[in-house]
């Protein structure tokens, strides 16, 4: 146990099952991606430069005649996508335009099922936040309480935009008994995730402002001049 | 105007001569008509003070609970109190004091104001409107969780509040009956336009609340955002949401 290294998610492994769900072009593989596993905030762009890897890889193919869209016809990328996928890639050929749809290939859903299938490790706790508390000294308590407030802020908003994520799914998903299961499924992963970081931030709040009003007690005792 | 606005509500409880516990430190919530907020708290983190607070039971320290702009400690102890019988809802998943048939004990609160036919058709249309209604003549020790907390919500909206308080309801169901009530509360809200204020212990139960605070020593935290409904209608491929939602 444990030779594995964790690996998080990658993209394309995300995009690639996605796209073997359903075809589609980039705008709309950006879109499913985010509905999907939003919770991995993968960057702007994220699909369209999966695709690009994939088919170099021959894992997927644009398909031939791609016109109209299997899901519902892309809007025009927003500014800040097409300059994105405009400069990475200069020489653009038609394959690679962002309106192109792709499919997979029999290589591509063979490398999937062996994904699907393989054992995954535990990932590490990397958290900035644990190393900050172990770093801090009793005159950082202040700010240690306000960036463990900024940071619960920041969950519940994410819990936020989980749960709007989660409505729209719902939606997409009504017809299909088990995308639905299964998307109940990874959504409450999700929020347990969530739902640990806020009540460990919580606890980590109200011990860190005892611990803040004890020091500063003990400051002012300590200042204050000896009695006869 | 908000239904419920909370405006630096301080609560605290003495124990013993020298310690208070602080409940509630500067609280400011505001909640409109048709929206959900859930609040999401550990046990013994004055979630159910801050529902006893917002119904008019609790009075605060400091601070002002308004309800449709009208100051709740203004008024009469008698109208605060019919206040909570009536406009104010509360659902929570306490044993009912009598035990009697479910439908009874909807209609029951009813009989004062509204008359013995008239609480029976509005308990029924209730009960019919959660999902429970096979529920209305069992007695509450013979129903599962899930089946009691769809009777306690019944009871809440059976007198047409303006705002539903909801005291942990969820804490012993499962997770896909937990995404269903919250579901349910949400979309009572969307379509009698009520607002709902509810506690949980669980993010789970914040699912299908469009907003949500947390609350730990006795701090109210939360990022308050646009509405984001426009999202959802326009997502493509996706039509007329809404209806969907609360069907």
């Amino acid at each position: 146990m444990g030779g594995t290294t964790a690996q998080p998610l990658s993209a394309g492994d995300a995009v690639l099952g996605l796209v073997i769900e359903l075809p589609g072009n980039s705008y709309q593989l950006e879109q499913r991606l985010e509905a999907r596993f939003g919770s991995a905030q993968f960057s702007h762009a994220t699909a369209y430069h999966a695709l690009k890897r994939l088919s170099k890889q021959g894992l997927i193919r644009p398909i031939e005649d791609s016109s109209p869209p299997p899901l519902s016809a892309a809007p025009p990328l927003s500014a800040p996508a097409a300059q994105s996928a405009a400069s990475a890639s200069p020489d653009t050929d038609v394959a690679d335009l962002p309106a192109t749809a792709y499919e997979a290939t029999p290589a591509g859903i063979a490398h999937f099922r062996r994904w699907l299938r393989a054992s995954t490790a535990t990932p590490p706790v990397r958290e900035e936040l644990q190393a900050k508390i172990a770093f801090c000294g009793p005159e950082d308590l202040p700010r240690m309480v306000a960036i463990v407030r900024e940071a619960e802020l920041a969950c519940a908003a994410q819990l936020e935009d989980l749960n709007q994520r989660m409505r729209r799914q719902r939606l997409l998903d009504r017809d299909d008994a088990w995308r639905r299961l299964t998307g109940m499924i990874v959504t409450a992963a999700d929020v347990a995730w969530w739902d640990a970081r806020i009540k460990w931030l919580q606890t980590l709040r109200q011990y860190l402002q005892r611990e803040g009003q004890r020091y500063a007690a003990e400051q002012r005792q300590a200042s204050s001049p000896p009695r006869d | 105007m908000s239904v419920l606005s909370l405006t630096g509500v301080c609560l605290s409880f003495p124990r013993g001569k020298r310690h208070v516990i602080r409940v509630l430190d500067d609280v400011t919530i505001e909640i409109d008509a048709g929206e959900t907020v859930a609040v999401l708290a550990q046990r013994a983190q004055g979630k159910t003070s801050l529902l006893r607070v917002a119904a008019g039971i609790e009075r605060p320290d400091r601070g002002h609970v308004r309800f449709e702009g009208e100051d709740l400690w203004g008024f009469s102890e008698r109208r605060r109190s019919r206040l909570l019988g009536g406009q104010i809802g509360w659902v929570g998943s306490a044993t009912p004091d009598l035990d009697l048939p479910m439908l009874a004990n909807v209609s029951l609160p009813l009989f004062a104001t509204h008359g013995k036919s008239e609480s029976y058709a509005r308990a029924t249309a209730a009960l019919q409107r959660v999902g429970a209604r096979e529920c209305a003549r069992q007695f509450w020790g013979s129903l599962a969780d899930w089946e009691r907390a769809l009777v306690a919500v019944a009871q809440g909206i059976a007198r047409e509040p303006k705002l539903l308080l909801v005291d942990d309801l969820t804490l012993s169901l499962g997770l896909g009956e937990i995404e269903q009530i919250t579901r349910l509360l949400d979309a009572l809200a969307t379509e009698q336009g009520f607002a709902v204020l509810m506690s949980v212990s669980d993010a789970g139960a914040t699912g299908w609340s469009r907003r949500v605070a947390t609350l730990a020593g006795g701090e109210l935290l939360e990022t308050r955002r646009s509405p984001v409904e426009g999202n959802i209608i326009d997502f493509p491929g996706v039509h007329d949401s809404r209806r969907d939602i609360s069907s």
